[in-house]
């Protein structure tokens, strides 16, 4: 049994007398890949949210390696090797590719100053072999990248920042079969690499039961259920909770 | 851009400011100090403005700060540079201050709440005898000769340089990028790691050296200075170069300095001098409906033209949306 | 003392008229208009140039006199503001700077001079401890204060503003048509300018730098009350219209310009959204 990594305990959000989420807990081990999914509404991001401190008005506690990461800053968390992407993208989107990697690596240029130049050479290296099969050129504008391309440059940039864990909100919103099967493949090849443990938020059941090997179910700010999710996906009420919101 | 084409332009703008500093006639020389020293402020407040996008209108301020404690220092027998560096710290201190305490004032709030301090300096040194009251200050140039002469104009352009080289490599540095960032989705570089707050207060900072230090030289090159430095004209005259010029560009604020010091000269020229606030009204409305990323605008659009072929003549995988 | 605060009340109902007509369009755009003051100014050179000229009523004059304002800050909207918009707020209001340089220049060119501007043919009355002009000022300030906030808060075209100012997009998917608000914004904007003009040359002398001093500080007294709401510009522009009031004539006229600007500053920094603003600060 690996050891705990990130650790939700009993997350409660409540936003103007409406709760959000409730007694949330679940947790990460090294190496991991789980996937938090439900339907619409059910309270996904806000979990990630709370996790990297970008929401503070949770109760709760989340922990990484046995640290309280409550009294953090959302900026604090590149630094535990905590690190996300967003739902709309979180890509600046009239800097270049390149530009893009730099600001992702923005943590080691501050803690290197003087070394800055050389730095900049090796981001760009890494970029460079990081981008080896994509047709995505350093110099393009992120906006004139497809959608597609975008979320392939957005994980990359989150590569570069060494996740120990790496948060995912919906990696496949928005991409069709084929860009999805290539975004799992990558994921997967870069794991394996890389080695770090993975929270994925997904929607799409499919994707999510190639890619993970734990699921845990929200439905409306509830723990519902988790498990493998050859096993969840099967259950009665995960079925139940699918059908009654989701139209995918 | 690279450290290697850095170096390479501000050479080559260096070698050719000095080479017109030597020919032009008094008048154009006049003009070209005074580009010169215009641009340090014009990227000051690219970097507020453009960078970060925080609107100021306070930058006067700064400006004339670094023009007084020259002035000032220097009829005290005081050696220039330290003069220069003396004006930027006070300058950098107070900004440091005011961007920490209006850091969460945004927009027209914040131009109106920068706004304030040079209305303040302008009554503080109206005030005061040290500062020569309304009359204002001489100020006497660097070297021992009168003011605008070849040589004064010829180093005021290579301190300029040299700081513009500064700024240009800070922009295009991690320090740059992080300002982009802030400026671009706030979400997205604090998920980056990068403390907004701290690069908002950094361009406060920064910006307020370098308009300070370009108000130092403006006094050497116009051989006086009076409060109405102050005055908001100023700070909005700033803002026309950083806009005009180009938002989030080096380049564009050394075009947004020109354009703003030649267009009511042209004026000047031709012997429409009363007219010259109507051509630089009319120029910057037509150049920003035209161009609202500024006039660097034309600049990238041959650029873009060429990046547009390059990506023509390779294969795109996935075109899906 | 009293004489005092009666002074700062209606050079602050001069600086709150001008805050509400710097206001109208920057609910609908979050763009302020540099060029309002400016254009007052210009139009109110053109009136008092064709009252010289042509010796028209006074009903005349201010007739043209507003239109005049209403035709120009509409053609700036139309011009610079809308076209800018799209590239933020920020472009679009340095845009109308351009017009803040442009119309000094072409009022000069009409005329060097100051010119006396007429009272508005209104029965004089003894009022005693103010003089009947600055009664008028008060009072139709009060009466425009009132209009516009149950212009913004109660019609129709009211929650069209108010939706626009949440939200853009949505206002436009649910059927409003945005343009037409920002226009009708425009049009109430120059309206409010023109009035603010024929209310205040009286008082101040028609001059170049008529509205000069008192844009700045009426968009100061703006933004102290929050930028928003009229409720809050009034009380801001009369709170600071007093304060520079009484501490000039306690403490002299240095004093005058310094102590509102610290409290402006003060003020700023507690409450960056105004002190009468209810809005609350968008959350990250």
């Amino acid at each position: 049994m690996k050891a705990n990594q990130l650790q939700v305990k009993q997350i409660r959000l409540n936003i103007g007398g409406v709760s959000i989420l409730n007694d949330v807990s679940f947790s990460l081990s090294e190496g991991d890949r789980v996937g938090l999914v439900g339907p619409n509404g059910a309270g996904k991001t806000s979990v990630i949210n709370c996790i990297t401190q970008f929401e503070k008005r949770y109760q709760g506690e989340v922990t990484f390696s046995n640290k309280l990461l409550n009294k953090e800053n959302p900026q604090d968390l590149p630094k535990y090797k905590i690190i996300r992407t967003f739902q709309n993208l979180g890509l600046f989107n009239e800097l270049t590719v390149l530009e893009n990697f730099y600001i992702a690596a923005h943590q080691s240029f501050e803690s290197k100053l003087k070394n800055v130049f050389k730095l900049e050479k090796e981001v760009k290296q890494e970029a460079l072999t990081l981008l080896e099969h994509e047709s995505i050129n350093l110099h393009d504008i992120v906006s004139d990248l497809s959608y597609g391309q975008q979320k392939i440059v957005e994980f990359l940039c989150a590569l570069i920042q060494r996740p120990s864990v790496l948060i995912l909100d919906e990696p496949a919103a928005g991409l069709n079969d084929f860009e999805k099967n290539r975004m799992i493949e990558m994921i997967l090849k870069k794991q394996q690499e890389l080695n770090f443990s993975l929270l994925v938020v997904e929607h799409d059941v499919n994707f999510v039961s190639t890619l993970c090997q734990n699921v845990v179910v929200l439905q409306s700010g509830e723990l519902l259920c988790s498990g493998s999710p050859e096993e969840v996906f099967k259950r009665k009420e995960v079925i139940q909770a699918w059908i009654g919101e989701s139209n995918v | 851009m690279s450290v290697k084409r850095q170096i390479i332009s501000w050479i080559c703008l260096l070698g050719l400011g000095l080479l017109a500093s030597f020919f032009l006639p008094p008048y154009f020389r006049y003009l070209l100090g005074l580009m010169a020293v215009y641009s340090l402020a014009s990227i000051g407040m690219n970097f507020l403005t453009g960078y970060t996008e925080q609107i100021s209108l306070g930058n006067a301020a700064f400006f004339g700060i670094g023009a007084y404690v020259f002035a000032v220092l220097q009829s005290l027998q005081i050696n220039s540079v330290i003069s220069i560096i003396a004006g930027a710290v006070l300058s950098g201190i107070i900004a440091f201050i005011v961007g920490f305490l209006t850091i969460r004032v945004k927009d027209i709030y914040l131009a109106v709440g920068t706004l304030i301090l040079p209305l303040l300096l302008l009554q503080v040194t109206k005030g005061m005898d040290i500062t020569g009251g309304t009359g204002g200050l001489s100020v006497f140039p660097l070297v021992e000769q009168e003011n605008g002469s070849s040589l004064e104009v010829a180093i005021i352009i290579v301190i300029t340089s040299i700081i513009g080289f500064v700024s240009s490599l800070i922009a295009n540095s991690f320090i740059g990028r992080a300002f982009h960032a802030t400026r671009l989705s706030e979400h997205g570089a604090v998920a980056r790691g990068i403390h907004v707050v701290k690069y908002k207060v950094v361009a406060f900072v920064l910006s307020a050296i370098l308009t300070s230090i370009s108000g130092s030289l403006y006094g050497v090159v116009v051989g006086y200075i009076t409060p109405e430095l102050f005055q908001v004209m100023i700070s909005v005259n700033f803002l026309i170069m950083a806009i005009v010029g180009g938002r989030g560009s080096i380049t564009g604020s050394l075009l947004g300095s020109a354009f703003v010091v030649m267009i009511p000269a042209l004026f000047n020229v031709i012997g429409l001098a009363q007219w010259q606030q109507l051509g630089l009204g009319i120029g910057m409305g037509v150049t920003l409906l035209l161009f609202p990323s500024g006039l660097v605008g034309i600049l990238s659009l041959l650029v873009k033209r060429r990046r547009v072929a390059i990506n023509e003549s390779k294969p795109v995988a996935s075109e899906t949306n | 003392m009293l004489q005092l605060i009666l002074d700062g009340l209606i050079y602050g109902s001069i600086y709150a008229l001008i805050g509400f007509a710097i206001s109208t369009l920057f609910m609908t755009t979050g763009v302020v208009n540099f060029a309002i003051g400016e254009t007052i100014t210009f139009s109110m050179y053109v009136g008092i140039i064709t009252m010289e000229w042509f010796h028209t009523s006074y009903l005349v004059t201010a007739i043209e006199i507003i239109v005049l304002t209403i035709i120009f800050t509409v053609l700036i909207t139309r011009v610079l503001v809308i076209p800018l918009l799209k590239h933020g707020p920020i472009i679009s209001t340095i845009g109308t700077a351009s017009m803040y340089i442009i119309f000094p220049i072409l009022t000069v060119g009409l005329s060097t001079q100051d010119h006396p501007f007429p009272k508005a043919p209104l029965p004089e009355m003894n009022l005693g401890i103010i003089s009947s002009w600055d009664a008028v000022i008060f009072i139709f300030t009060v009466l425009i204060a009132f209009l516009l906030h149950y212009f913004v808060m109660k019609s129709s075209w009211g929650v069209g503003i108010r939706a626009i100012k949440s939200n853009q997009s949505h206002a436009m998917s649910i059927g409003i048509s945005v343009g037409k608000i920002v226009m009708i914004t425009a049009i109430l904007s120059g309206l409010i300018g023109g009035i603010t003009g024929l209310i205040a040359a009286p008082k101040l002398l028609l001059t170049h730098n008529l509205m000069g001093t008192p844009f700045m500080v009426a968009l100061i007294g703006a933004v102290l009350g929050g930028l928003n709401n009229p409720k809050g510009i009034y009380f801001g522009c009369i709170l600071l219209g007093v304060v520079q009031s009484v501490t000039g004539g306690l403490f002299g006229s240095i004093s005058r310009e310094i102590i509102p600007i610290v409290i402006v500053l003060i003020v700023l920094v507690m409450k960056p959204e105004g002190l009468f603003s209810s809005i609350q600060e968008k959350r990250v």
